[in-house]
């Protein structure tokens, strides 16, 4: 037995590894290198950053740009608000997304073409910036921390990735021995299906998340207490301040700014994509459970 | 024939009945789905409106098919066109595969530290603004100095600057879109592939498949029907080449190959000084339009050639 | 119960209060409207000094302007460096002064136009848009749709410092008047002197001086100063640009052969309206900087690098990598007060006289920087009022009466009176003197927030800081090298299109800039040729809509003089 293995192993499959093991470590050089570079010029200084001497390390070391970004009070409070959304949204984002997907990939469920159809629909179709916001105002949803939540609710996106999940991974079996137990539908969703899904259900909080955190057109448009602005309404703010093009004002200062705006760029962005980095190792976990219980076995 | 009806209705009611857990499942997102997705609708009017302010949404004069023509009859119309399909359709046929021949890749790297450090630092750039993403990729092209314009100058002895040739345009927005965006693409992947019953694997090894053989007949049938539908969604969204990426990288020297669609109509309203919601809908109208008959196509291509497809 | 009896009483109350006061204004001899506020104060007698007329408001010039505290509803970008305007220093002194309280709907700048466009679909907008920074266009269709009220009245009875302003620079009124006669919006409008002629170009001068050579006035002697550079320093670009506002090559060059503004490639004649091929220089000055391009003296990358990566041409360590540059101003291309000094060895060069000798200075005049800057909406409950309260801004001259300024601050703090000996921008003697840089987080004072008018005079009149003060520099090589050489008679009025016009001349000015961009690069950089190709350029202007181009342009320019 062993000795097969052993055998087999070479020729092919140790040139396949070999390859593997070196393409994985090109794409990941190569990948790394924007990665570097944003977190160097991070903590250069703006004259280096613009006089294009920036390549691979930190240039002129600073702070500066994060101690702009820290100065205002006001990115704790786009942190906590940013923080709120998303596990609020997120919640339920996922309770919905499963509510809509589990149905959708029964292909015993009577009329689950024109249901899918009218959910595909809208990723194709959309009424717009005006009625939308329209809609949210009549609703009395405007200045709420509802907004950021309820018109986001469901990504028609992840419904479908997780309905293809539960079609692969959900063997008719599966349902068939659990209906001949007696089992109702809910309780095999929540015994059987879920514990079973982890992986996608945590991929699609994930990219939810991840959507939470990066939003901002949604807080542009609908609320205007400042208290209430997730993280990217100030971070974008803090950007365009040193962006500004004014030609009649002070020239100079001017252009001080926009040096400074350069360094922004890069200092924003770690800012704002620390947590989820250090997220990204909680949920990566999921991906490597998620096996199948050997019920069918049995 | 009343025979059969009203033995179709008792099976149908019998069904519906029997699931009935699962259509309450459903009511709560159908509901939300009305809501916000189809009520907002009644603004795709104004495409074919002259839309005022004042008199709002249904008050506003219409115009019938004005908006379309001024669109089609425009002079750069054949053009940008064009652009945004070769733009589109190079995306779909190369970025489209990479995440999975990661995924694929990474799902044999054996030692966990070096899978788990690789997903992270491929999944990062995603994070980063497509404004930085630019600049890099102008920073590495540069003939100043720039390592990739480095490269090409060694093994072609020419030195070409990248950014400034018309030819190149679609193949550096292709490729720097697949690095920017293949790590984080390859989640859904990596989660599917991890979904795979692992004793197909042991069962592979023990009859002698190389690894190759093992990709072939294990994975790939793992992932293809997540791959069948996330493809199908993909040509849908065909038309929507990214907007502010292109906008970003265009310069007097490269527009013959780099106006699209967006950002052209973006354009026009710019410069006119004053935004044209009604032209810009009518346009994103035109777009879904041919999404949904994409989408429409592909959904029954896979239907007739494996029993994955959307709907 | 008891709550019924009191709101009645309160009720009651009320209708008391508001009968007298109807009664005291209705008190005043009914003036027809367009009579002068200052007549009705003084008719209205019997009422404190600052009697309101019957707009609500007292009469122009004197202060606070309506008797009962007024809220005013104002949209706006939160401005830049300040703090809070709810808390602000200068706002809580304005309250003050006016009686008019603001209730502020601020909107971050990222995306400000989004929202703005969602306030004006939902239905319900404030009183005021404050630096907004609505366009023309926008002016001319929501104005048209009512949403914007004519100012023109207004601005008569109520706004005395907006009417000085329009006389002491007139051409403003070309800025502000709508196709239609109205005036929908002020502006806000600041004249510095040196950015009326942006399209500079600088060189390296000390490689001028040890090649032993001057700076050159024409555009044979810059074509020999530049060959010279090439030989001497073969690893830099001997003149370059980058894609940038004002950097772009061309157009410094293009400044010695026609009148070129490439934002819409026409110019005027002898009060004939002309578009670029009309001018029998045009096709000579593209022929010149393809020569230029041919031999290496302009590099490509001009067209299509950013400032970052000029800058580091500029900056390179040792020798500079490029000898000339076009900018607007050194620290577009530089890093201002670097230690390399860079900055400074840059000097600046004159417009260039063209090969018939003559010199054709882009000058744009002063043009403000937001043309819709202040509107007011037909939600107003007292337009009049509003009116009154956006008027003191527009007098810079107000700041030694009342000791404060909205974008200065408080005498004193942010600014004061300029001493003895100091000099403003010109040389001439300062009036007043900056105290805190410009662009640092305060509360103390509006900052931008509020559109102001600030005159050449003014402009003039601040105190320089230190020797080698920028504003001074900017100032002198303006004055010295450009305004001599500005062509400002060739440059086109500002024209506005009518609600109607505006759709097709916005698609046609598309596809010309777009087709003009496309064949100057052309021929420019060689892939296309000036003798060939020449008749295929004339021939898909023609087909892109030049004469429709023309023919709408003309028909605006006739619209406004009849204005």
């Amino acid at each position: 037995m062993e000795e097969n293995r052993l055998v087999r192993e070479t020729g092919m499959d140790r040139a396949f590894t070999w390859f593997n093991y070196l393409f994985i470590g090109l794409v990941t050089v190569s990948v790394l290198y924007p990665l570097i570079y944003v977190i160097s010029a991070s903590f250069s200084s703006p004259e280096a950053l613009m006089s294009g001497k920036v390549w691979l390390l930190p240039v002129e070391f600073g702070l500066e740009g994060y101690k702009a970004v820290f100065r205002n009070s006001e990115v704790w409070i786009g942190f906590g608000n940013s923080l709120f959304y998303m596990a609020a949204g997120t919640a339920v984002n996922v309770v919905l997304t499963v509510a809509a997907a589990y149905p959708l990939s029964r292909k015993d469920l009577r009329g689950r073409g024109v249901v899918t159809l009218l959910f595909a629909f809208t990723m194709i179709f959309s009424g717009g910036m005006i009625p939308t916001y329209l809609l949210v105002r009549d609703l009395g949803l405007l200045d709420s921390r509802l907004a950021m939540i309820v018109p986001t609710a469901i990504n028609v996106f992840n419904v479908f990735v997780a309905m293809a999940f539960f079609r692969q991974n959900i063997p008719d079996e599966l349902l068939d021995s659990a209906k001949i137990d007696g089992s109702s539908n809910f309780r095999f969703l929540i015994s059987i299906v879920l514990p079973n899904s982890s992986a996608v259900i945590a991929v699609v909080a994930l990219f939810y998340a991840v959507d939470h955190w990066n939003s901002f057109f949604e807080a542009l448009l609908y609320l205007s207490d400042e208290n209430k602005y997730p993280l990217q309404i100030f971070l974008r703010e803090i950007l365009l301040m040193n962006n500004t093009d004014m030609m009649d004002m002070d020239l100079v200062a001017e252009q001080k700014r926009m040096y400074m705006s350069e360094l922004l760029k890069y200092s924003l962005i770690i800012t704002a994509t620390l947590p989820l980095m250090i997220l990204y190792p909680f949920i990566q976990r999921y991906f490597v459970k998620g096996v199948m219980i050997g019920s069918l076995k049995g | 024939m009343m025979y059969r009806i009203a033995l179709w209705n008792r099976t149908v009611s019998k069904e519906v009945s029997s699931n009935w857990q699962l259509y309450l499942l459903l009511v709560l997102p159908v509901a939300y789905i009305l809501v916000f997705h189809y009520y907002p609708m009644y603004g795709l009017q104004i495409a074919f409106k002259k839309y005022n302010l004042v008199k709002g949404i249904s008050g506003s004069p219409w115009l019938g098919f004005d908006h379309f023509e001024r669109f089609f009859t425009a002079y750069d119309f054949s053009i940008v066109l064009k652009n945004t399909v070769q733009i589109g359709f190079y995306q779909l046929i190369a970025a489209f595969p990479a995440p999975i021949i990661l995924a694929l890749s990474l799902n044999y790297i054996r030692m966990r530290k070096i899978k788990k450090f690789v997903q992270m630092v491929t999944y990062a750039p995603y994070f980063i603004s497509v404004v930085v993403i630019v600049g890099i990729i102008v920073q590495l092209l540069s003939p100043q100095g720039g390592i990739i314009h480095h490269f090409i100058k060694l093994f072609t002895g020419q030195s070409i600057n990248m950014m400034a040739e018309p030819a190149y345009f679609k193949t550096v927005y292709v490729l720097s879109g697949i690095w920017q965006t293949v790590g984080w693409g390859s989640i859904i992947y990596i989660a599917a592939l991890t979904a795979v019953d692992p004793s197909l694997h042991e069962a592979a090894v023990m009859d002698g498949a190389s690894k190759l053989r093992r990709i072939r007949h294990i994975d790939i049938p793992g992932i293809l029907p997540t791959t069948v539908i996330l493809f199908i969604l993909e040509i849908g969204k065909f038309m929507n080449v990214g907007f502010q990426k292109i906008l970003l990288m265009q310069n007097s020297l490269n527009t013959r190959a780099s106006e699209v669609i967006d950002t052209y109509v973006y354009k026009v309203g710019i410069i006119s000084g004053l935004p044209d919601f009604s032209y810009a809908t009518a346009i994103g109208l035109f777009k879904s339009v041919i999404g949904l008959i994409l989408i429409f196509a592909a959904n029954q291509i896979a239907r007739k050639v494996n029993d994955t497809s959307l709907w | 119960m008891k709550k019924m009896v009191y709101s009645c009483l309160a009720l009651v109350l009320v209708m008391a209060i508001s009968a007298c006061n109807n009664s005291n204004n209705t008190a005043s001899p009914s003036e027809p409207a367009s009579s002068s506020p200052a007549a009705a104060a003084i008719a209205s007698s019997g009422a404190p000094t600052t009697a309101v007329n019957e707009d609500g408001v007292t009469p122009a010039g004197t202060y606070p302007i309506v008797e009962e505290p007024l809220t005013l509803k104002v949209f706006s970008v939160k401005p830049d460096n300040v703090l809070d305007l709810n808390t602000n220093e200068f706002t809580q002194w304005y309250e003050e002064k006016t009686n008019i309280k603001v209730d502020w709907d601020l909107v971050p700048k990222t995306g400000s136009a989004e929202r703005l466009q969602v306030t004006l679909a939902g239905g319900k907008f404030p009183d005021v848009f404050l630096t907004a920074n609505l366009t023309m266009p926008q002016l001319v269709t929501y104005g048209s749709q009512g949403i914007f009220l004519p100012l023109n009245d207004l601005i008569d009875q109520y706004a005395p410092n907006v009417k000085k302003m329009m006389e002491q620079s007139p051409y403003i009124k070309d800025y502000m008047t709508a196709p239609d006669g109205n005036i929908y919006a002020l502006p806000n409008f600041g004249e510095t002197l040196h950015t009326s002629m942006p399209k500079k170009g600088w060189i390296y001068q000390p490689w001028l001086d040890e090649l032993g050579l001057q700076m050159p006035t024409t555009t044979d002697e810059f074509y020999n100063v530049l060959k010279a550079f090439k030989a001497a320093h073969p690893d830099a670009a001997p003149y370059s640009g980058a894609a940038a506002a004002n950097n772009e090559p061309e157009s410094y060059i293009m400044q010695s052969f026609l009148f070129y503004d490439n934002s819409n490639y026409l110019y005027m004649d002898n009060g004939q309206l002309k578009f670029v091929t009309d001018s029998p220089n045009y096709q000579e000055g593209l022929r010149y900087l393809h020569k230029l391009a041919q031999e290496g003296l302009l590099q490509k990358e001009a067209f299509v690098q950013d400032r970052k990566a000029l800058t580091a041409l500029a900056e390179n360590p040792g020798e500079p990598k490029v000898g000339a540059v076009a900018s607007l101003f050194w620290g577009h291309f530089t890093v201002n007060d670097g230690d390399s000094g860079r900055y400074l060895a840059y000097q600046a060069l004159p417009v260039l006289k063209g090969p018939d000798g003559k010199a054709y200075g882009n000058d744009r005049g002063f043009a403000p920087n937001q043309i819709g800057a202040f509107t007011i909406t037909n939600m107003a409950k007292n337009p009049a009022a509003a009116m009154r309260w956006i008027d003191w801004f527009f007098d810079t001259d107000n700041m030694y009466t009342d000791g404060w300024s909205s974008f200065l601050g408080k005498e004193g703090v942010g600014w004061e009176r300029a001493g003895a000996g100091e000099v403003g921008l010109d040389g001439q003697p300062a009036k007043y003197k900056v105290l805190q840089t410009f662009g640092v987080d305060q509360n103390h004072h509006w900052s931008q927030t509020a559109p102001t008018y600030q005159s050449d005079a003014f402009r003039r009149a601040q105190a320089a800081v230190t020797d080698d003060d920028q504003e001074t520099r900017l100032y002198q090589v303006t004055k010295e090298k450009y305004v001599p050489y500005s062509a400002i008679e060739m440059k086109v009025p500002p024209v506005y299109m009518s609600a109607d016009d505006l759709t097709k001349f916005g698609d046609i000015q598309h596809n010309i800039v777009e087709l003009v961009k496309q064949f100057e690069v052309g021929f420019i950089t060689g892939s296309l040729d000036l003798d060939k190709d020449w008749d295929k350029y004339l021939k898909q202007l023609g087909s892109a809509g030049l004469a429709d181009y023309r023919v709408l342009m003309n028909k605006s320019l006739e619209n406004r003089n009849k204005h």
